[in-house]
């Protein structure tokens, strides 16, 4: 019995030692797996730029949202964006992530009259780059909403839904 | 009957509930109620993602931020290069080297035509211009100009420039739901440099009465505003004969510059001159691939002949 008894307890404590998980996944507020995190928003328009065929290109922060699209900084939490400084391409690349998924909505329909005046613009201008605005990627994902004006809008997407 | 009395013994050993024997039952009850308990929640709770490696610091970019772009100004890059020049805002400063100490040019007075080469000693055109010196100054143009807060030469609300855009057109346009009128509010002097788009579609005489009727409408609206005026830049020779805008309308309109310039009062910058190379067209290092647009350190020059003559 007491062989037995042993054996039993042994049995049990290897048991406890291979079945048991690790304290913060076991007591997990709600049980929920942990959220995959997402990069700073200037590193996705950097992979974007590298992944891509662009123009020249530079960068800018959210100092320059007022400036270059009038766009109240209130309610972004973080902005990135890649413009063609020269004058001589459409191409725009945007990433902002906005304080809620409505403020995103929200930047999503400024971005899309903005598309739409710069598509105006472009036509009487170069219209050889006009497509790039015809075929404007503008679209949120939660709090992010994106606008990429550039000749492969949806490998730019692919890039940035990699990447939140 | 020892035999019998040993097995009785040992009967009763096995039986008897004593206290360690109770307490380790209880503990191996205990124990087993927990095992439960961890085994329920582990195989109810969801498995975990399959995480992966942040590749942060992986993907970081090739591009480089270059700063100090004047140091390199003479290698400059083409429209084929990607690059993040460092932005900051106004006021700028740029990273040059002191440089060669330029005796003060003349300065500009209302209805004088500035040349290069007036104020200067024959020696390559400065860069090192000073952004805090135009902090008070709105630059006014088409695409051209677009590229002074593009390539953050100089802070993007010191600036109302749109592709495209004319004398004319100057007037109607809004920017951020502002005129150029209304923008003018703010600063003490504008910089204007537009006509080119205009040539494609009018004469140089039309444009350039356009330009009076764009001065004169700042000036109205704000007697003791300083405006300059600054020659469109030439096009380069590789592509003056495909443009509906060639170098030969280009230097008419100039020229009527001046009278506008003369006859509104304001300074006249002739950056046209600084931006030409021996034949007369745009200099290979200030034009970007499409032989119109300009070049960084084109900008440069362009910025810091501007401060030279009005200082």
């Amino acid at each position: 019995m007491k062989r037995i008894k042993t054996l039993l307890l042994s049995v049990i404590f290897i048991s406890l030692l291979t079945s048991c998980k690790p304290a913060e996944d076991v007591f997990a507020s709600d049980g929920v797996a942990p959220e995959k995190e997402s990069k700073p928003v200037s590193e996705i328009t950097a992979a974007i730029i590298e992944g891509g065929d662009f123009p020249e290109m530079t960068a800018k922060t959210a100092d320059d949202l007022e400036y270059k699209y009038g766009l109240d900084a209130d309610g972004v939490v973080e902005a990135s964006f890649y413009v063609n400084p020269a004058g001589t391409n459409p191409d725009e690349i945007v990433v902002l992530k906005m304080a809620s998924a409505d403020k995103a909505a929200e930047a999503a329909e400024f971005f899309e009259k903005y598309a739409q005046e710069r598509l105006k613009s472009w036509r009487d201008y170069l219209p050889a780059e006009v497509y790039k605005l015809e075929n404007a990627v503008i679209e949120t994902n939660g709090d992010y909403v994106v606008m990429f004006i550039c000749g492969d809008g949806e490998k730019a997407k692919e890039i940035f839904e990699e990447s939140v | 009957m020892s035999r019998n009395n040993h097995s009785l013994s040992n009967s009763k050993r096995e039986t008897s509930l004593t206290p360690a024997v109770v307490a380790l039952n209880l503990l191996i009850a205990v124990i087993l109620i927990m095992l439960g308990i961890f085994l329920y929640v582990y195989m109810t709770s969801p498995l975990p993602a399959q995480s992966t490696e942040p590749s942060r610091g992986e993907t970081s970019p090739t591009i480089v931020a270059s700063p100090d772009e004047t140091e390199s100004a003479e290698s400059e890059e083409t429209a084929d290069t990607t690059f993040v020049p460092e932005m900051t805002k106004a006021p700028l400063t740029s990273d040059s080297e002191p440089g060669e100490t330029d005796e003060p040019g003349e300065t500009g007075e209302p209805g004088e035509i500035v040349e290069p080469g007036e104020s200067g000693d024959g020696s390559p055109p400065r860069t090192d211009y000073e952004a805090g010196f135009f902090s008070g100054t709105l630059f006014v143009g088409d695409s051209i100009f677009t590229g002074l807060s593009g390539y953050g030469l100089i802070f993007a609300g010191n600036v109302f420039a749109d592709i495209g855009l004319s004398p004319a057109g100057a007037l109607s346009k809004t920017i951020n739901n502002r005129g150029v009128i209304e923008t003018a509010a703010d600063f003490d002097r504008v910089v204007i440099m537009l006509g080119t788009n205009g040539l494609a579609a009018a004469n140089a005489s039309s444009i350039s009465e356009s330009m009076k009727t764009l001065v004169n409408s700042l000036k109205s609206a704000y007697p003791g505003i300083e405006t300059v005026i600054l020659t469109v830049p030439p096009v380069a020779s590789s592509v003056s004969s495909d443009y509906s805008v060639t170098i030969d309308m280009i230097n008419e309109y100039n020229s009527l510059l001046r009278g506008a310039a003369r006859e509104t009062g304001c300074i006249l910058i002739d950056v046209s001159a600084l931006l030409k190379d021996d034949g007369g067209y745009l200099r290979g290092d200030y034009a970007q691939p499409d032989g119109m647009h300009l070049t960084v350190s084109a900008y440069k020059a362009l910025l810091s002949y501007v401060q030279t003559e009005l200082e």
